[in-house]
This record gives C-alpha cells, sequence and structure tokens, in this order.
C-alpha cells in the first residue's frame, strides 16, 4: 500500500478513494447489525394487549347502583298568578285539556293557535297523540295503547329507537357521571330527554367551545358565554314557553 | 537548555511534570497571535457571550422564547446538531486515507480533521444541551448515575457514540500532540487501535443520528431507509469542503505547508458523495411523488409548499440550487488549481448541504403534524442567537486547536524548540505596534 | 512549570509584559461578561432546590422518599400559586386494564372533552392547553389529512364528523422506547404516564408519537389560584414544571379511584365509552365485543388502547 500512496498521480487517488468507499461500506454494515440486536430483543417480550382477557377471573362486587335521571312527574304549566308565599302558580295539563276535544290527526306545531305557540314539533311523521294520552293528558302512552308515566318515557323512546336504547343500555350512549367501578360509588345516567328534546329530538346545533389555538385571550369571553348555557333541552321548556 | 530538554528522551519523562508544562504552553500558544488572530477571537468571544445570554434567558423564561410548538417540537437546534455530526463525521476522510491507507501526505495534516471533529462533537453536544428543555437534569441521561434507557433508546446510542466519538478524537489528537511536544516518536500502540476504532466510530455517529429519525413510524417523511445512506453522503461532501476550505485558511495565516495532494483526495470524495448525495434525493423525490398518497404531504410542504403554507419553499430551493452549482464545479478537472472556484464550490456545498439537513430535513418532518395540522415553523430571534453563539464557541475550539498543533507538529513547539518560538513570539507585537 | 517559567522570563521580559497584561485584561473582560450573560440562570437557580435537583426516579423513591417529595410539591404549590392541594401516589388497581371506546357517530365536535380536560389537569390558561384535540372529519374518509381542529361554526356542520383524539396509552408506545431515560413508561393497568420530575425536556417522545399526544411545558404554567383543581396525583394533573413533557393519563388520579375520567362526564352526548376490559361486564367490554371497533393508524402497529367506532 505504501508504494501506491507515495505517488501523487490520479490513479492513486482513485484507488485510495474505492478503498474509502470500501471502509465505509463495511462499516455501516457492521454497525447495522449491531444495533438490530441491540433493540430488537426488547420487541419479542413485548406482552399483547389481549393478556388475560377472557380468563381472568373477575371479582365484581357491586356495592353501589346505577341510578337514571327521571323526568318530572308530568310537565305543567306556570301561571302568572302567584300563590299566598309568592310562589307562581301551576297548572297541570288536565286541567285545560279536560274541557277539550283531542285531535288525534294534529302533527303539524303551527296549527296550535291559541296555546303552546312557540312549541315545534319536528319528530318524524309522528303527530301529538303518538304520545301524547288522550285519557289522561298527565300520562304518556304507548303504542299499545298502554298508559305510562313521564316518569319512565324512557320505555317510549325504545319503542322506535331500538339500537340507540340498547347502546344506552350497554353505556355507549347517553353519558354518564359518577364511577366506573360500582364497588366504589354510584353512578349516575342521563334519561333520554336529558339532551333530546322530545318535539324536535335531533340534536341542535350549537358553537362549539373551546378554540384549541395557542393564543386566546381575547376569545375567552365568547367561552364564558357558552359555557353559561346549557345545551341540554329538556321537557320542561313548555313551562318557560307559556 | 538544550541537555535540559533532550533529557526526557534520554530517560522515560515525568509526565507529572511534563504533562502541565504541555497544557502551559498551549494555552500560551492558544492564545498568542497577531492583532489579526485578537481580533478573530474577540468577534468569536462576544458572539458567544450573545449566545450564552439568550441560552441562559431561554433557560429561566422557557422554550416559550423559541418558535418551536408542540406540532413542530424540534428546530434550529436539532437541525444544526444533526448537520455538525456530519461535519464532525465528514473529518473521517481525512482519517481513512491518512491511517489505513498510509498516505503520507494526508498523514501530515490529519491532525487539521481530527481537531475539527473534537470542535464539530462539542458543537453537536451544546446544540443538544440548548434544545433540553431541563438541561439541570442532564445527569439523568448518565449510564449508573441516572437510568440510562440503553438499548432500546435510539438517543442513548446516540450520546455513546457522540461522546465516545469525542473522546477517541481527543485522545489521538492530545496523545500525538504530547508526544510531538516532547519530542518523541509516537507509539502506534497507543493510537493506531483508537484510530481504527473512531473510523468505525465516525460513521455509526452519522447512522445513529439518521436512526434517530427514520426509526420513527409516525413520521413517515423520515421513516425511509434511505436516511442513513443521505446522511452519510451529505457528511461526506460537508465534512470535506470545510476541510479543504479550512486548509486554505491555514495555508495563507500560517507557515504550516500543506501540499495539493490531501485536498485532491478530498475533492475526490466530494465529487463522488456530492453525486450519490443528488442521486439518493431524486430517488427519495420520484418515489415521494409518483407514488402520492398522503405520505407525500411533508415533501409537497416542502418543495412546493402546501395550502398556501410554504415558509420552507425558499429555503429548499436555495439549497438544490447551491448542491447542483457546487456539483457542476467540482466536476471541473483540474479544479484543485483553481483555488478561487474551489472555495466557492465547498462554500455553495457546506451551505447547500447545512440546510438541506437542517431546516429541509428536521422541520418538514414536522409538518404537517401526525394529526394533519399545518403549523408551520421559522426560528425566533433565540434561537439564532444561541445557534450563532455556539458556531462561534465551535469556531473558537477549532482556531484554538489549530493554533496548539500547527507549531507543534512544524517543530516551532517541542521541547527543543522553546526557545526559537519565543523568539518568534518577540517579533510579532513589535510589527503589530508599527501597525 | 518552574522550569518553564526560569528560562522563558528573561528572555520575553520586554516583550511580554505588554502582552501578557492586555491577556489579562482581556481574560478579566471575558470573565465578567460571561457572569453577566449567564446571570439569568442564577435566577432560575433560586426557584430550584437542591433536593429537586438531587430527586431520584418515581421507581427508585421509598415511600418515605416520596412523602417528602410531595410535601415539597403541595409546599411549592402553595409559595408560587397561593393553592392548597393534596398531592396522591395512586396506585394502579389489581385486575384492573383499561380502556376507552369513542362513538363518532354520535360525537358532535362541541369540544367539551378538551375543556374539561383543560380544567380538570391544572393546564396552563393562557396556552389553553388540552391532551384532546378534536378534529372534524369529511364523512365518507378516515383521512386525517381532511382534518381541521380550528373548526369554529355551529356543530355539528352537515357531512362532517368528529373525530376527539387524545393518548392512544399504546401497548407499544413508541414515545416509552424512545425516552433516553425512562421518564415515561407503561403502568400495570396500560396507563403510559410520565415523572415530571425525571423528564429532561428533549421532546424525543413528541417526536415519536403517531398521535400528537405529547405536550411540552414551553413556560411555567399559568393557573389563578382559585381555578386550581386541588385533588392531584403525582403522575398525573399535578401542577407541571417547566420544561417537561406532559400526555393524557387516563386521568388517573380519578380513575384508579373507580371515578370516570373529566372528558368523559363532560361528554354531552355519551360518545365515550370507559372501563375495565377484564370485567366481563363492563361497558367497554360490551362496546369491543359488540362493535366494530377500530384503532387510529393500525399499520403502525402501536397496539393503542384507544377504540373508535360507528353506529351505523
Amino acid at each position: 500500500m505504501n508504494k501506491y500512496s507515495a505517488q501523487t498521480d490520479q490513479s492513486s487517488h482513485k484507488n485510495v478513494l474505492y478503498k474509502v468507499i470500501y471502509t465505509v461500506i463495511c462499516s455501516v454494515f457492521a454497525l447495522s447489525v449491531l444495533v438490530m440486536f441491540g433493540t430488537t430483543t426488547e420487541q419479542i417480550n413485548n406482552k399483547l394487549p389481549t393478556k388475560g382477557l377472557k380468563d381472568q377471573n373477575f371479582l365484581n362486587k357491586v356495592n353501589y347502583q346505577v341510578s337514571i335521571n327521571k323526568p318530572k312527574k308530568s310537565p305543567v304549566v306556570v301561571l302568572e298568578e302567584t300563590d299566598f308565599h309568592g310562589r307562581p302558580l301551576t297548572a297541570s295539563c288536565t286541567t285545560c285539556h279536560s274541557t277539550r276535544q283531542p285531535n288525534n290527526t294534529l302533527n303539524d306545531s303551527s296549527k296550535l293557535d291559541e296555546f303552546h305557540p312557540d312549541l315545534i314539533l319536528n319528530h318524524g311523521q309522528l303527530s301529538c297523540m303518538s304520545c301524547h294520552n288522550a285519557g289522561d293528558y298527565d300520562k304518556l302512552k304507548l303504542a299499545n295503547g298502554q298508559t305510562l308515566d313521564y316518569t319512565n318515557v324512557m320505555q317510549l323512546c325504545a319503542q322506535c329507537h331500538g339500537p340507540q336504547h340498547r347502546d344506552y343500555q350497554n353505556g355507549s350512549h347517553g353519558g354518564m357521571q359518577g364511577y366506573w367501578d360500582l364497588s366504589k360509588g354510584p353512578r349516575v345516567r342521563n334519561n333520554c330527554t336529558d339532551c333530546h328534546n322530545p318535539h324536535t329530538p335531533a340534536f341542535q346545533k350549537f358553537r362549539p367551545v373551546f378554540p384549541p389555538d395557542r393564543d386566546l385571550t381575547q376569545e375567552h369571553s365568547f367561552l364564558i358565554d357558552v359555557k353559561s348555557k346549557s345545551i341540554k333541552g329538556n321537557i320542561v321548556e313548555i313551562q318557560e314557553n307559556e | 537548555m538544550s541537555t535540559e530538554s533532550n533529557m526526557p528522551t534520554a530517560t522515560p519523562p515525568n509526565h507529572f511534570t511534563s504533562y502541565p508544562r504541555f497544557i502551559f504552553r498551549s494555552l500560551v500558544l492558544a492564545t498568542d497571535g497577531s492583532w489579526l488572530f485578537y481580533a478573530w477571537m474577540t468577534l468569536l468571544t462576544a458572539m458567544t457571550l450573545v449566545g450564552v445570554h439568550a441560552w441562559a434567558v431561554q433557560v429561566r423564561d422557557g422554550m416559550i422564547l423559541t418558535n418551536m410548538t408542540d406540532q413542530v417540537s424540534w428546530g434550529l437546534y436539532i437541525a444544526n446538531f444533526t448537520f455538525m455530526v456530519g461535519v464532525a463525521a465528514g473529518a473521517v476522510m481525512m482519517v481513512i486515507p491518512a491511517y489505513l491507507y498510509r498516505d503520507k501526505e494526508m498523514h501530515d495534516v490529519v491532525i487539521i480533521g481530527e481537531i475539527l471533529a473534537v470542535a464539530a462533537m462539542i458543537m453537536c453536544l451544546l446544540f443538544v444541551i440548548v434544545d433540553l428543555g431541563r438541561p439541570d437534569r442532564f445527569w439523568h441521561m448518565l449510564p449508573f448515575i441516572g437510568r440510562f434507557h440503553w438499548p432500546i433508546s435510539m438517543l442513548t446510542w446516540d450520546v455513546i457514540v457522540l461522546n465516545g466519538y469525542l473522546l477517541l478524537n481527543l485522545h489521538i489528537c492530545g496523545y500525538l500532540l504530547y508526544i510531538r511536544f516532547l519530542g518523541k516518536k509516537p507509539n502506534p500502540k497507543w493510537y493506531i487501535p483508537f484510530v481504527y476504532l473512531s473510523i468505525f466510530w465516525a460513521i455509526s455517529i452519522h447512522t445513529v443520528t439518521a436512526f434517530l429519525y427514520c426509526g420513527l413510524g409516525g413520521r413517515p417523511f423520515w421513516n425511509t431507509a434511505l436516511l442513513a445512506p443521505r446522511f452519510l453522503a451529505s457528511a461526506f461532501v460537508a465534512g470535506p469542503a470545510f476541510l479543504i476550505l479550512a486548509m486554505q485558511v491555514i495555508r495563507r495565516f500560517s507557515n504550516f505547508r500543506i501540499s495539493d495532494h490531501p485536498m485532491r483526495i478530498l475533492v475526490n470524495i466530494i465529487r463522488v458523495a456530492i453525486l450519490i448525495g443528488l442521486l439518493m434525493v431524486v430517488s427519495e423525490i420520484f418515489t415521494e411523488f409518483y407514488t402520492g398518497g398522503a405520505h407525500i404531504a411533508s415533501a409537497q410542504y416542502l418543495y412546493f409548499g402546501l395550502h398556501g403554507h410554504n415558509a420552507l419553499v425558499p429555503w429548499i430551493w436555495t439549497s438544490i440550487a447551491c448542491t447542483i452549482i457546487a456539483a457542476f464545479i467540482f466536476m471541473k478537472p483540474n479544479i484543485i488549481k483553481h483555488k478561487w472556484a474551489l472555495d466557492v464550490a465547498c462554500i455553495l456545498a457546506f451551505i447547500g448541504l447545512w440546510i438541506e439537513k437542517g431546516m429541509g430535513l428536521i422541520v418538514p418532518g414536522f409538518v404537517p403534524s401526525t394529526l394533519h395540522e399545518i403549523v408551520e415553523y421559522l426560528p425566533s430571534m433565540t434561537e439564532y442567537k444561541i445557534t450563532v453563539g455556539i458556531w462561534a464557541f465551535g469556531l473558537m475550539i477549532f482556531t484554538v486547536g489549530l493554533k496548539i498543533a500547527i507549531p507543534i507538529l512544524t517543530e516551532q513547539l517541542s521541547t527543543q524548540q522553546i526557545s526559537k518560538q519565543q523568539e518568534n513570539e518577540v517579533q510579532l507585537p513589535v510589527n503589530s505596534h508599527a501597525d | 512549570m518552574s522550569e518553564e517559567s526560569k528560562h522563558s522570563l528573561p528572555v520575553i521580559n520586554n516583550g511580554m509584559s505588554r502582552r501578557t497584561l492586555l491577556k489579562g485584561v482581556g481574560a478579566t473582560l471575558g470573565a465578567s461578561s460571561f457572569a453577566i450573560a449567564i446571570a439569568p440562570i442564577a435566577q432560575w437557580a433560586k426557584d430550584t432546590s437542591v433536593d429537586e435537583f438531587l430527586q431520584q426516579h418515581y421507581k427508585e423513591l421509598s415511600s418515605s422518599d416520596l412523602d417528602q417529595v410531595i410535601t415539597r410539591l403541595e409546599q411549592d404549590a402553595k409559595d408560587k400559586y397561593g393553592a392548597d392541594v393534596t398531592i396522591r401516589d395512586h396506585q394502579p388497581l389489581p385486575d384492573v386494564q383499561f380502556a376507552y371506546a369513542l362513538n363518532l357517530s354520535i360525537c358532535i365536535g362541541c369540544r367539551r372533552c378538551a375543556e374539561a380536560c383543560h380544567q380538570e389537569n391544572n393546564h396552563d390558561r393562557a396556552t389553553s392547553n388540552s391532551y384532546i384535540r378534536v378534529l372534524e372529519m369529511d364523512k365518507g374518509s378516515l383521512n386525517l389529512e381532511h382534518g381541521k381542529v380550528n373548526y369554529d361554526h355551529p356543530v355539528p356542520a352537515d357531512d362532517k364528523f368528529y373525530m376527539p383524539v387524545q393518548c392512544q396509552q399504546c401497548e407499544n408506545a413508541p414515545c416509552v422506547n424512545v425516552c433516553p431515560v425512562e421518564a415515561t413508561w407503561q403502568e400495570e393497568d396500560g396507563i403510559v404516564v410520565v415523572d415530571y420530575n425525571w423528564c429532561i425536556g428533549c421532546r424525543y417522545c413528541e417526536a415519536a408519537c403517531p398521535y400528537h399526544a405529547r405536550r411540552f411545558n414551553w413556560k411555567k404554567p399559568e393557573i389563578p389560584k382559585q381555578e386550581i383543581n386541588p385533588k392531584q396525583g403525582y403522575l398525573s394533573n399535578r401542577i407541571r414544571p417547566q420544561g417537561v413533557v406532559e400526555k393524557c393519563h387516563f386521568c388517573l388520579h380519578r380513575t384508579r379511584q373507580g371515578q370516570l375520567p373529566a372528558c368523559l362526564e363532560a361528554c354531552p352526548t355519551g360518545a365515550r365509552v370507559f372501563g375495565n376490559v377484564l370485567d366481563p361486564d363492563s361497558e367497554i367490554r360490551w362496546v369491543l365485543e359488540n362493535k366494530r371497533v377500530f384503532v387510529l393508524k393500525e399499520e403502525l402497529g402501536t397496539k393503542p388502547r384507544f377504540f373508535y367506532f360507528f353506529d351505523e
């Protein structure tokens, strides 16, 4: 090798060059082997996520209950008069409806010219009497004619919305608060009408909260505004409308 | 005088006294020079201090002072780190011909490459440190004291290879200079094995650094097998380009004689490496754009801009233009005779690759983000200041290293020559005083 | 040294004295300006105690060590934020493997989960940080490239669906693999946690995470005293120091006490399902067994614990 490098002509540079390239390639190869040995062993020992999924002998100590929010026993209308203590007087549905003939085919809220002027019905092909009970306006009615308390409204909804009801029962619809572990604490769940207005059940569009940008100082007022407004439509809204 | 200095060669030298003397003489050498040298060092010191101050403020107030975000979580620091690893690795292109193929003339100047490796390595470590959110917890990374996640984390491999390469080069430089200082012949047993190890090691520093990025499955722009070879190819352009420039400067400002031969070898290496590098860039671009699909988003952003975001487009085209022009100039058969063209080519190649490896590689890996958000990044003033500071500090180390090495190698400074050297030194202030 | 000076001094005495003086002046100037330049570090170091500097890795702390650390952290919260907080070290529950599922059919993109996360986890107020990002996606495509995070129109928009993304608590987590100091790891119950007092802030995990799940504390978090959530966990929502990485931890300070995560409770539609996959009667188990679930970027082999599904 010495005899080549002593020369300074072009061929010696080329020779050196080939050797340099050769050395580089060999080193890269050796290094790759080394790194591979170092890093792959751990990968094999990685535990699978399904570890013990089926054969786990699970002791389910349920000390607490899941409770479902119940709607008011039946809606009421708030009157302008107040009682002895200054509390507003309320009237139940039957107060007015017992004196009027039910209109079994009415399904258009715009035709309500005397009462419930702000009520909007936009719930499939349903008419008022699909759910309301002409026999007892303080109760609801199932499809088979059976009378149903307002508190059990979910049963009424479930008649049509089977998949949603199934999801709800399995915890993947409707939300919850409290404990996932019922051995440690209770859980509270919404009912359908906590979130869906039964007359216009589709979720209302609204401005999203909490924009993700880095600097939002000037947007904070808007945030608080939206926060204070509940998005939960409610059956008791009827009261406010009167 | 001469009897004193000959004593160490006759009997085994007492290292406890001669080594401190070597260090002291080195310090004297490092701080002596012409007014030009002082001006240069003062400038570098000032720039370093600006960087130090910017870093201190960054540590105090947090990295909010940088323009990095959770989307683009690495920026100018890591870009420079990646590039400097390449420069350090490129220095091995002097070591391989010098030691592996016993090229005599290269052997005479190989110390320049080794000093460059030391300086570049120190810069790399500094770039990593300034990128840390908690530099005070640096000790967590030390093996045995902290928790060193080896061998799983690629970064721990990088810590090993970078520090190892620094130590290897410090040892080789230090040993050779010290022995020359003593006026003895180096004992191959004490440095040749380390030289061979450093050759392998130089390749490893850049390969492992590439593995840092290309091992990340969530970043399609980096997740290419071509990354490590591309890194090496560009390293073997950037390193030698810097060395050629350095040698030209040394020729001009010192009496260290450097023949054209080492430069010719380096030019030949650059000629091959720059073409291989360009070929690999073209293959990447072809694969990305001909295939199409979601994976090209980063490349699209880098080269042409994406959905109106095009911060990096001028950078990358500057880089490509520089590299291609440099490649053409290097192809000129007798470029070595045209020093001016050679300098231009080296500067262009150096700048081109600095952009390509830095801003052109690190930043587009993050744009668009893993959730396909497009958050653009351009460095902040703090980042520029710190980066300039580290560059200045690196140049300072390189200058000081050469300042020590050249007199020792040209035997102006060995124990025999000290008095002669001192006479030379006396001349300098007189000259500059006349100015 | 002495013999060096012996023969060097007489020779250079005249020429060098001036130069030596200049060197001395230069060195003094350099040293003092360095001291001035580095001064901000000293101001910063005042806030960092020696105990904090020398603190060991979470897994190496004995229970008495940890008690001391927690006392110190609670005191810090009092001193720096004026808040009385309780920090606990919640341990993984036996026979529990957490998993999360999200129903994309009923998510409306209201970002309440992101907001709840922000409040629950003591995030920096100024940057509106949150572990959750909600993507607005085109119906008919799961391509994240068409996702948009900063939508600001009434939701849910027609022809869009919404996909909240947070830490997927991967079984084969790239972020855990790349961490050079083992500051992040997966716990027994599957939650990937960070030791905020061990992280060095290199942000390699941020680069490695394919889900943009990690956040860096670019500055010291600012939270008004009254907004600080005082119920804190050492590995979860305690106020993070500046310069470290943090991430979603499935609200382990809640979930390891049996509670539901804050993002789930905030969800107005019940799109979120959380629970113990080892419990055959759990909701999450029902979803995994009965819905066609998928994970994000499955091809990367990260094995997430966070599942998505559609009703239809």
